[in-house]
């Protein structure tokens, strides 16, 4: 028997794609730390040592139905200045520990005063089944 | 083999607790990969809280969520087995929510780091020219002739250095001159707005001979070209307002509030 149960026009993916938006990424986190997580960490900052945390409500868009962008903007002056953005992840709360993922970048990305930055992530909804 | 076809496999705390998400979604995806890896594609793993309240996509479906992403976080995927019983939970399917993409833009609005007055043919300077440094804020350096001596002087402008900006890809870059120049009756001026990257020569963006007011708007060049993407030329930008006024009157002045470079840049991230 086949298992494709999700009906794309209706309820199925966009449903799952809009409970992402708030129970995946409704909010982006952003840190200095270049450590990926380990197995058993939730935090942005898997150290926690001297890094550097900025968590933000995100901006919500739908792409279409299965794909929305979250997005937020930092301003250099006032807002992890003079530090480096080395991950960004999706969050549930302002909180570090309810990040949901983190990409880690190869290259950091410097944050100072005149910097005026839009940084965002697409996320998708698929149906694996 | 598919044995398994139709089979619901459960998951339950032992002893009726409250189901622990995290490790119930690890086991549950694994069981159901296995079973698909078996060849049996309708058969399903569902995580019950307890017997008659199992998990469904529109509940418990945002729990798991969060529990498999911290297993996930390394491919910047979280995966999510969201399953709906129907009749007599016949099917179970495995659904994802995927990070596939980070953007990151930025516009960058920097005034320059130092003005630096130098004087030409004549011995009258710019006055205050720190004035002119950093961002467009209304206070200007300012030039004046007198009734007997022309006014001729320049300033050179440097930049602040960009902070790991390497990463980003170069869009536009812009120079915007926030300048004025006033002239008494009769009154002459030749003020020239230029720029050169490192050690390379001067380019003329515009020379004025008259009267302009470009302090409250700013006037705007591109250069995207010529810094070529480099973020290097950016940070050895060397704007140059150099200005002549003549002699024939006391009222006129030239004013410099601010150079600013205006930088769009952008990456984008599949992880």
């Amino acid at each position: 028997m086949a298992a494709a149960i999700f009906n794309n026009a209706t309820k199925g993916l966009i449903t799952v794609r809009d409970l992402l938006k708030t129970g995946f990424c409704s909010f982006i986190g952003l840190s200095d730390d270049a450590v990926a997580f380990a197995a058993n960490q939730v935090r942005l900052n898997p150290t926690q040592g001297a890094t550097v945390n900025l968590i933000k409500a995100a901006t919500i868009a739908n792409v279409n139905d299965t794909t929305f962008d979250a997005t937020i903007s930092v301003n250099g002056a006032t807002e992890l200045t003079g530090k480096n953005i080395y991950t960004i992840g999706p969050c549930t709360s302002a909180a570090a520990t309810d990040a949901q993922g983190r990409v880690v970048r190869g290259l950091p990305i410097g944050v100072q005063a005149g910097d005026v930055y839009t940084i965002g992530l697409r996320v998708t909804a698929a149906d694996n089944s | 083999m598919k044995i398994f076809d139709d089979a619901l496999i459960v998951i339950q705390q032992a002893g009726g607790a409250a189901v622990n998400w995290r490790p119930a979604a690890a086991i549950g995806v694994a069981i159901q990969t296995f079973l698909r890896w078996l060849g049996s594609t309708s058969a399903g793993v569902a995580i019950q809280q307890a017997p008659t309240a199992a998990f469904m996509p529109a509940a418990a479906g945002l729990s798991l969520s969060q529990a498999v992403s911290g297993t996930a976080t390394r491919s910047a995927t979280a995966g999510v087995a969201l399953s709906t019983l129907g009749d007599l939970g016949k099917f179970v399917a495995s659904m994802g929510g995927r990070i596939v993409q980070a953007t990151y833009g930025l516009v960058r609005t920097k005034g320059a780091a130092t003005a630096v007055n130098t004087r030409q043919s004549s011995s009258i300077d710019w006055v205050n020219p720190n004035n002119a440094t950093a961002e467009h804020n209304g206070t200007s350096a300012t030039l004046t002739a007198t009734a007997i001596a022309a006014a001729d002087a320049r300033l050179d402008f440097t930049q602040t250095a960009s902070l790991n900006k390497t990463g980003l890809a170069i869009t536009a870059v812009k120079l915007r001159f926030y300048y004025s120049i006033t002239l008494g009756s009769l009154q002459t001026v030749n003020s020239v707005l230029s720029y050169a990257i490192g050690a390379g020569g001067y380019t003329v963006l515009a020379t004025d001979v008259g009267a302009v007011d470009y302090l409250a708007a700013g006037r705007e060049f591109d250069i995207t070209a010529a810094i070529n993407g480099n973020w290097a030329s950016i940070d050895t930008l060397k704007p140059r307002l150099s200005t002549t006024l003549g002699s024939n009157a006391v009222s006129g002045s030239a004013n410099a509030d601010a150079v600013e470079v205006i930088v769009t840049a952008n990456a984008t991230q599949v992880p």
